[in-house]
């Protein structure tokens, strides 16, 4: 199996936008992952910290990276046959209540055995917040 | 007064082995949370949910989770986790570094996680490890 003949260095991966970032989506998010951490939680403990205020889960900006590389590859590119098989996430600033963030990025690299995609979410001011490394294969 | 703790020392601690059955409402709440659809199958930060290790040896190296900073997250994949698989996982120190700043004392601290899931009563193996990254002030 090869990639599609399309896809080379530097391909563009559509920025798509975010829902923004709601107190009730970290509250489930904190559920769901089982995170104890009271600083995505409560402003007081966030504050008491010398936090600005109460932040998002990195793991929640990973997760929406790992989803839009999810549905580049299965979903517009269609080669489900390829799995992602290492994903790499650096979390680089924190996010907010009320934030919007958007994931795009590029194909970093194609060959016959990988496809990488780098991927960014920023927000609404730009500002990248969390990069992200995929590394799709056919394991 | 500085606080003196060096994490150099535990280097090598472990915690776990731990298991966890995962059952399809886990699933589709992990995946409601993140707003992904639902494969059938693990997302792939779902392994995010096995991090008992982590938060134990936390706790075994006196660090207050309010001060602790996720850095970076790696997976490796090499299989998947699906509805009725038993996971077990372990979780080791690797890598303990420490920074002095104006504020007090950085340590950042590299955690290593493998998963072995058992299917039906099947041993399948590792299906996926994680490294986990965080900056902790003490």
């Amino acid at each position: 199996m090869v990639p599609p003949s399309h896809l080379k260095h530097g391909t563009l991966i559509k920025f798509e936008v975010r829902s923004p970032i709601t107190q009730l989506q970290l509250k489930a998010y904190a559920e769901a992952s089982g995170d104890p951490n009271p600083i995505h939680l409560d402003e007081g403990v966030a504050k008491s910290v010398g936090l600005p205020g109460v932040i998002a889960h990195g793991m929640l900006l990973a997760a929406f990276i790992a989803e839009r590389g999810e549905i580049y590859i299965r979903d517009e590119l269609k080669i489900s046959a390829w799995k992602l098989v290492r994903l790499q996430t650096r979390f680089k600033s924190m996010t907010f209540i009320g934030d919007e963030i958007a994931i795009g990025g590029i194909v970093k690299e194609v060959s016959e055995s990988d496809i990488v995609l780098d991927l960014q979410a920023k927000n609404q001011n730009g500002e990248i917040v969390t990069v992200g490394s995929l590394r799709y294969g056919l394991r | 007064m500085e606080n003196k703790a060096d994490f150099k020392g535990r280097v090598g601690e472990k915690a776990g082995p731990y298991e966890e059955r995962i059952s399809a409402d886990h699933l589709e709440k992990f995946c409601q949370a993140i707003g992904s659809v639902n494969r059938g199958e693990a997302s792939p930060t779902f392994l995010t949910t096995f991090r008992r290790g982590e938060f134990d040896l936390f706790g075994k190296l006196g660090l207050n989770l309010s001060k602790v900073l996720h850095a970076e997250q790696e997976y490796r994949y090499e299989g998947k986790i699906i509805t009725g698989d038993l996971v077990s996982y372990e979780t080791e120190l690797v890598q303990a570094l420490r920074k002095s700043g104006a504020s007090g004392a950085m340590h950042f601290l590299i955690f290593e996680t493998g998963f072995k899931v058992t299917r039906g009563g099947t041993d399948v193996g590792q299906v996926a490890s994680a490294r986990t990254t965080i900056i902790a002030r003490t």
